[in-house]
């Protein structure tokens, strides 16, 4: 039997899970014990996954360890301020360079020599995580310079990176939470552990199993190939399917590496919290990937906020400010799902929808007409506007799903 | 009626979780069954 799995989809994963819980738990009075049993069975579960192999790992290590060695130096007792920002910029930089190589094949590109024949998929370098375990890097190195994290140690912190659970696809959790639960193992949760951990895995493996494969059939993904052929009321049928597919797919996984942490008596962050029965696209966003919006709004949206208010056009401006800097941080999110340009038109649309949202809060609160404001507050309105959400929602998925071309196809089928 | 609905509503985690793990059977009974069986359960966001 080779040791090679899928993480969640196979027996063999299961049977791993539960040998390392009960590894874990048995050797959890030692913080120590439980760090080195956490991080060897992290190391064995990763070289397990089918596309992740020893050189993989030596390149997580190699970008964990120059992350770390920058964390450490910002955690000293040194105060001069350019010697600092000096080591938190090579130290991101060096994170930042590793996740543009490994996600953008632009950046790949630069790197070949022009052989005169176009590469194949396959030529391309891949590092399954990447993102994930970028932004964990990141979120420590700038917090060690802002020394709101002010100690870092080595088996802690590749323990927090290479954390098995969440190594794929998250959530992103924080160190200072993270390393707060590597110490002994608390009585007397056992139980709860299991019950919890065990009815998280349920949940995700339902959605996974059973909700995103009946919807799949539905989506445009499934029938992508031939979109000219498509009505206005497939497209509109598809777009919805795909908008449900995203997200029992996604919040499946997140269910499923919560639920695995808290059989090793870890606590994920929620990453999903029924962001289609939200009112508005704002409150979507704060619902949906909650892990990856919340680092967002730390790392790009207030550091763009911050830069804005020295600029003399946006200073007397709020709303101005406010929306060119949600827009700037939908956009980063639009180019961390994929570098064309349809990923940063779907950015931009939910950054300038979500500016408007806020604009609107804004106006509610003026509306002095007494029935407006009942209406404002009714299970109706909620209901309307929930509706109105996920509609603006799916709609937006066509520029997520399709490059410029399909657009064109699809403007085509839908002027028909 | 009422009974039923509060014992219902008081074993709504139970009814959830038992609903969930018998649909979850079908799924993993029906692709072990069919005749060009699926390849293993990939996620959409593990490659970003």
């Amino acid at each position: 039997m080779t040791w090679r799995f899928e993480f969640y989809g196979s027996l063999q994963f299961w049977v791993a899970l539960m040998v390392v819980a009960v590894l874990v738990r048995a050797g959890g009075a030692s913080a120590r014990v439980k760090g080195v049993l956490l991080l060897a069975s992290s190391t064995a579960l990763l070289l397990a996954i089918p596309r992740f192999g020893l050189l993989d790992l030596v390149l997580v290590w190699a970008i964990t360890g120059s992350s770390f060695l920058a964390a450490r130096a910002l955690t000293g007792p040194s105060s001069d301020a350019a010697r600092r920002r000096s080591i938190a910029i090579a130290g991101g930089g060096l994170v930042l360079a590793a996740l543009a190589f490994f996600k953008y094949r632009y950046v790949q590109d630069l790197f070949s020599f022009g052989s005169g024949v176009g590469p194949a998929a396959s030529d391309y370098l891949f590092l399954l995580g990447i993102s994930y375990f970028s932004f964990k890097a990141l979120h420590v190195v700038i917090e060690t310079h802002r020394r709101s994290i002010t100690t870092v140690a080595a088996l802690d912190y590749f323990n927090y990176i290479t954390f098995f659970p969440s190594f794929i696809s998250g959530p992103i959790s924080r160190y200072p939470q993270f390393v707060e639960q590597l110490g002994p193992v608390p009585p007397g949760t056992l139980e709860s552990d299991l019950s919890r951990g065990g009815q998280r895995i349920v949940h995700g493996l339902f959605k996974k199993l059973v909700l995103a494969k009946l919807v799949f059939p539905f989506t445009l993904m499934a029938i992508g190939g031939s979109l000219d052929a498509v009505g206005r009321r497939g497209i509109a049928l598809g777009l919805y399917a795909s908008a449900l597919y995203f997200y029992f797919d996604f919040a499946a996984y997140s269910d499923l590496a919560i639920g695995a942490a808290r059989l090793l008596g870890m606590t994920l962050p929620e990453n999903f919290d029924n962001p289609f029965l939200r009112r508005n696209i704002r409150e979507l966003w704060t619902h949906w990937h909650m892990s990856l919006t919340s680092w967002l709004v730390d790392y790009v949206y207030w550091p763009v906020v911050r830069r804005l208010r020295q600029v003399a056009l946006f200073r007397p401006r709020p709303v101005l400010l406010s929306t060119a800097a949600m827009t700037v941080t939908f956009i980063a999110c639009g180019l961390w799902h994929g570098e064309a340009l349809n990923f940063i038109l779907w950015g931009a649309c939910h950054g300038v929808a979500i500016s408007l949202v806020t604009v609107y809060q804004r106006r509610k609160r003026t509306v002095r007409s007494p029935a407006l404001q009942r209406y404002f507050q009714s299970r109706t309105g909620a209901v309307i506007g929930a509706v109105g959400t996920f509609h603006f929602f799916a709609a937006a998925l066509v520029l997520f799903l399709f490059d410029l071309s399909q657009l064109r196809i699809l403007a085509r089928a839908l002027l028909r | 009626m009422s009974r039923l609905l509060q014992s219902m509503a008081a074993h709504r985690a139970l009814i959830v979780l038992t609903f969930e793990i018998f649909w979850i059977l079908v799924a993993v009974l029906d692709s072990a069954s069919a005749t060009a069986p699926a390849g293993p359960m990939q996620f959409i966001y593990a490659n970003f």
